[in-house]
């Protein structure tokens, strides 16, 4: 599903975010992405999204070169994945409904299509009762359930999440950590970067470590642990 | 059908995002309904003084005074006048009808005066209508030189003068008018849009980040600014409207000899100019602010 051949990316022309990194990531895998802060996980992420291009190597994508794309096409190709932050960024003035329904409302379907795949996205993650509540109305895991709900009410192949649990306690953690994992169960493929180790000791997919921009680990089965690599 | 969907939904955030930044689109409407009150003033005062300008302009005529000209030559004379290019059209006036006319203006009994003098001292007058009204001077030096036969000739030389000076200052003074305050509404809609992107940039960003094209994101902006451009529109014509009647009601009144224009003879093409300038004003002050977002 995405390979990536021999990717640098150097920040100013002077520091080396990711150097010559080459990775293949299966159809239905689960990767977790670990490492320091400042290992290059974040950079890795943009350019799976396109928010940036590597400064040397290519990204393929479905068989997709994402580097060849033109900007009109960006779009498209954001529609394929669901993205997820540790900063959440929903937005504060719609509700928990409005920011779900926002990924499908930019596919231009009827309201009444809208309307009953957002409500079951909704559902799937337990926020029904919260359906109209304002971000600042909710905890820090219902708000990454939320996103979470915006992230998979289209049904995406792909997920990519940034830290979805920096900001959350040990419980909304692992909530959210379950969702990725049935999410993943049904096929589709999550990258999930963190320094959340105790969740990566736990569930045993395969991790990809990275110090200084560079590939030191990966194992289908990993722990996390970097530390001497 | 994709289309229509996306359309409604930005209209839904149009109206969504004006009622929660209403403070800055209130702003932005105010400083737009301003400037186009400007201009529905300034419109409605230029199409006043165009009517004057062009009723000046009918009443201006050149009279050539003919003295004991023989019938042959004075209908050779007005031939040959019609002829030119630049001359509309050539009244002759005998002697005892420019009388005539003078006592009725006047008021006076011409024929007790005619008695003392002992003959009508108004002579044969040929009245000259110029195609065009600047040419007047030149016209009256091409008839006073071509035939000698005139013995003298008469026009408004100051007023001329004035009238096409004025004209002239006017049309300079509606151009530098119509692309100053066209600037000044522009650059406020582009500047308010600027600030509405600046305070929306997270949103932004995630709407680009669940993979929303520039087309739906931008469509909100536009319609804001197009909308903001339209009620500012209808409100300053209101206003214009109002005070436009309230005016003529006052001038006629009080300075009934100015004549001015009826608003409905007014303020159709205006409201046509003002509310096209509005709508165009907030559809480019928007267009190019969100182009210039989507460069960088």
């Amino acid at each position: 599903m995405i390979r990536l051949f021999h990717v640098s990316k150097i920040y100013n022309k002077r520091v080396k975010a990711l150097d010559n990194i080459s990775l293949h990531i299966k159809k239905g895998e689960f990767v977790f992405l670990v490492g320091p802060a400042g290992a290059g996980k974040t950079t890795m992420l943009k350019l799976l999204y396109r928010d940036i291009s590597p400064t040397e190597g290519q990204i393929l994508i479905d068989g997709r070169n994402i580097e060849s794309l033109k900007n009109n096409r960006i779009p498209q190709l954001r529609r394929s994945m669901g993205l997820i932050f540790q900063d959440f960024k929903l937005l504060d003035h719609k509700t928990v409904f409005e920011n779900v329904a926002l990924s499908l409302q930019i596919l231009g379907l009827p309201d009444s299509v809208v309307s009953r795949q957002t409500e079951k996205a909704v559902n799937q993650v337990g926020l029904a009762n919260k359906r109209d509540h304002f971000p600042d109305q909710l905890s820090g895991g219902e708000k990454q359930k939320a996103c979470f709900a915006r992230a998979i009410v289209n049904d995406p192949p792909l997920i990519i999440t940034d830290e979805p649990t920096g900001n959350l306690d040990p419980e909304a953690s692992w909530d959210i950590m379950k969702l990725l994992l049935e999410y993943n169960m049904r096929g589709s493929t999550v990258i999930v970067a963190t320094h959340a180790s105790h969740l990566v000791d736990r569930i045993r997919k395969r991790v990809v470590a990275l110090i200084d921009g560079k590939v030191v680990k990966d194992e289908s089965k990993g722990v996390y642990s970097y530390e001497g690599l | 059908m994709k289309d229509y969907n996306r359309f409604s939904h930005a209209l839904k955030e149009t109206w969504r995002n004006m009622r929660y930044f209403s403070l800055l689109s209130f702003t932005s409407l105010s400083t737009v309904t301003i400037v186009l009150t400007i201009l529905g003033i300034f419109l409605a005062f230029s199409e006043n003084l165009k009517h004057l300008s062009r009723r000046l302009d009918q009443e201006i005529t050149i009279s050539a005074f003919l003295v004991d000209v023989p019938d042959e030559i004075r209908i050779d004379i007005i031939t040959k006048l019609k002829s030119w290019d630049n001359v509309e059209k050539v009244t002759f006036i005998p002697s005892d009808q420019a009388m005539q006319s003078l006592e009725k203006e006047l008021s006076l009994d011409m024929g007790k005066l005619i008695s003392e003098l002992g003959e009508n001292p108004i002579p044969d007058v040929l009245e000259i209508k110029p195609a065009d009204p600047s040419s007047i001077p030149e016209l009256a030096s091409r008839i006073k030189k071509e035939f000698p036969w005139v013995v003298d000739i008469s026009y408004g030389k100051e007023l001329v003068g004035k009238v096409v000076n004025l004209s002239r200052a006017f049309r300079l003074f509606a151009a530098i008018l119509v692309v100053l305050l066209g600037s000044a509404s522009l650059f406020i809609i582009a500047n308010t849009i600027r600030i509405t992107l600046y305070a929306r940039k997270e949103e932004i960003e995630v709407m680009s980040l669940i993979g929303a094209s520039r087309s739906f994101i931008g469509a909100p902006y536009i319609l804001e600014g197009i909308f903001q451009g339209l009620a500012g529109a209808v409100i300053s014509l209101s206003v214009c409207l109002s005070g436009y009647h309230l005016l003529a009601k006052h001038v006629n009144e009080f300075l009934p000899f100015l004549p001015i224009l009826p608003a409905e003879a007014v303020f159709p093409s205006i409201c046509l100019k003002v509310t096209g300038l509005g709508t165009l004003i907030g559809l480019f002050g928007s267009w190019f602010t969100l182009l210039k977002h989507f460069e960088k």
